[in-house]
């Protein structure tokens, strides 16, 4: 898939999932966890918004440092990350080998929450 | 919201914009591997000023600084190794734990970090400046206010002393006479310095430009290197070693805020001191750290 058709947090899962591999995981964890902190960046913004102006969520930071550790390869912080988080972040029966797949859906999914 | 030469700020950044930043991730992450020590937003800069302060309000320093350091693509501690541990460590801490709220987090945070800090004084025998642009333009961002205050401690700290030396109406020898008043030249240029440093600061916009960051980094290293041209071997006997551990301090204070990490920036203020108190100064400045930076300088 060309760099240049990657228009969308889909696009972007596409693109990751035709790479090789060897490169796949940390690909992921990298591009996951970049991507989830810009978008956790608008979600903070919108937050601060919807509550003129109170503190940021606990959660919310909370999220951030679990994508940024996911971003240099820590599955286990997405594992035993609080069941409200992980339901927000990946399925609960998800098995360890398979988290980093869900990495990118970190993009999606608090794109709209937090 | 932006002018040629600066990049483009934007609160929020839409869609397109974010994914311009993935794109250049993807190209970048294919042909060098890595992405560590890349700025989070390389192409448009989006800033969240508001947000930013309301971090301070969680009861601690460290979202702050780990928001700089998320958004600027540098380590919280001393290397990339202590950082990916830092956070996976609060990462790790337990739902029970976060539960009980943002004071609580913040001090079990503040535990966590302290493991990472330094046990033994060991300030870097440097006097250059090596804050990225990058970083020091988020940090003045993030400091803007905390910083002229900071930087006045700074100023009236040389003051006192100058005010101290050119008091003295009697010294043993002649030799230590003329060392006294060119220490005071030293110390007056010094003066200069910081002053145009502390205006700078109060002149700095709500977003400050590379170019601020920049001149700021210039006028550091003008102190810096003033300070370290001192007579070192000769300056304990004439100089007040009280008020020199202060400007440590001071020093020290102001350096971090402008986003130089605190171990560099204790070594850079402790050769102020020169070599034979370095430990001293180190001590006192951790001391003063803490009042400084709860949290941040404690460890033993």
């Amino acid at each position: 898939m060309d760099l240049a058709k990657i228009e969308s947090p889909e696009n972007l899962v596409e693109w990751v999932n035709e790479l090789p591999e060897k490169i796949h995981k940390p690909f992921s964890m990298v591009l996951g966890g970049r991507t989830a902190q810009r978008v956790l960046a608008n979600a903070f913004f919108a937050i601060d918004e919807r509550n003129g102006g109170s503190p940021p969520k606990l959660f919310a930071l909370r999220c951030a440092v679990i994508t940024q550790a996911v971003q240099f390869g820590l599955d286990q912080a997405l594992i035993l990350a609080s069941k409200e988080t992980q339901s927000r972040l990946i399925p609960s029966n998800s098995a360890p080998d398979e988290v980093y797949h869900y990495t990118l859906k970190i993009i999606i999914n608090l794109g709209g929450g937090c | 919201m932006y002018s040629a030469g600066q990049i483009a700020i934007h609160t929020p950044a839409p869609t397109t914009m974010l994914m311009d930043e993935v794109r250049l991730d993807c190209k970048d992450l294919t042909a060098k591997g890595t992405l560590q020590g890349k700025e989070l937003w390389r192409i448009s800069r989006v800033s969240f000023p508001k947000f930013e302060e309301d971090l301070f309000i969680l009861g601690d320093k460290f979202w702050p600084r780990w928001y700089a350091s998320l958004n600027g693509g540098f380590p919280l501690l001393g290397s990339w190794d202590e950082h990916r541990q830092l956070l996976y460590d609060i990462a790790l801490i337990s739902n029970g734990e976060w539960e009980k709220g943002a004071e609580h987090i913040a001090a079990l945070i503040a535990e966590i970090e302290a493991k990472y800090l330094p046990t033994t004084s060991a300030p870097k025998s440097t006097t250059n400046l090596d804050i990225p642009t990058g970083q020091m333009q988020t940090y003045l961002q993030v400091n803007r206010l905390s910083l002229p205050p900071t930087l006045e401690a700074v100023y009236g700290h040389l003051e006192l002393e100058i005010h101290r030396l050119q008091g003295i109406n009697h010294w043993e020898t002649e030799v230590q006479q003329e060392r006294s008043r060119d220490l005071v030249r030293r110390l007056l240029a010094m003066l200069d310095a910081v002053g145009a440093l502390q205006a700078q600061a109060e002149a700095l916009p709500e977003e400050p430009t590379v170019e601020d960051a920049e001149q700021t980094q210039e006028l550091w290293q003008e102190y810096l290197d003033l300070g370290c041209a001192w007579p070192r071997e000769n300056a304990p006997e004439i100089v007040d070693n009280a008020w020199r551990g202060g400007l440590v301090g001071v020093t020290f204070a102001g350096l971090t805020l402008c986003g130089m990490a605190a171990t560099p920036a204790l070594g850079v203020a402790g050769l102020l001191f020169g070599t034979k108190k370095l430990v001293e100064a180190a001590k006192a400045t951790k001391e003063i750290a803490k009042v400084a930076f709860p949290g941040e300088g404690g460890s033993s």
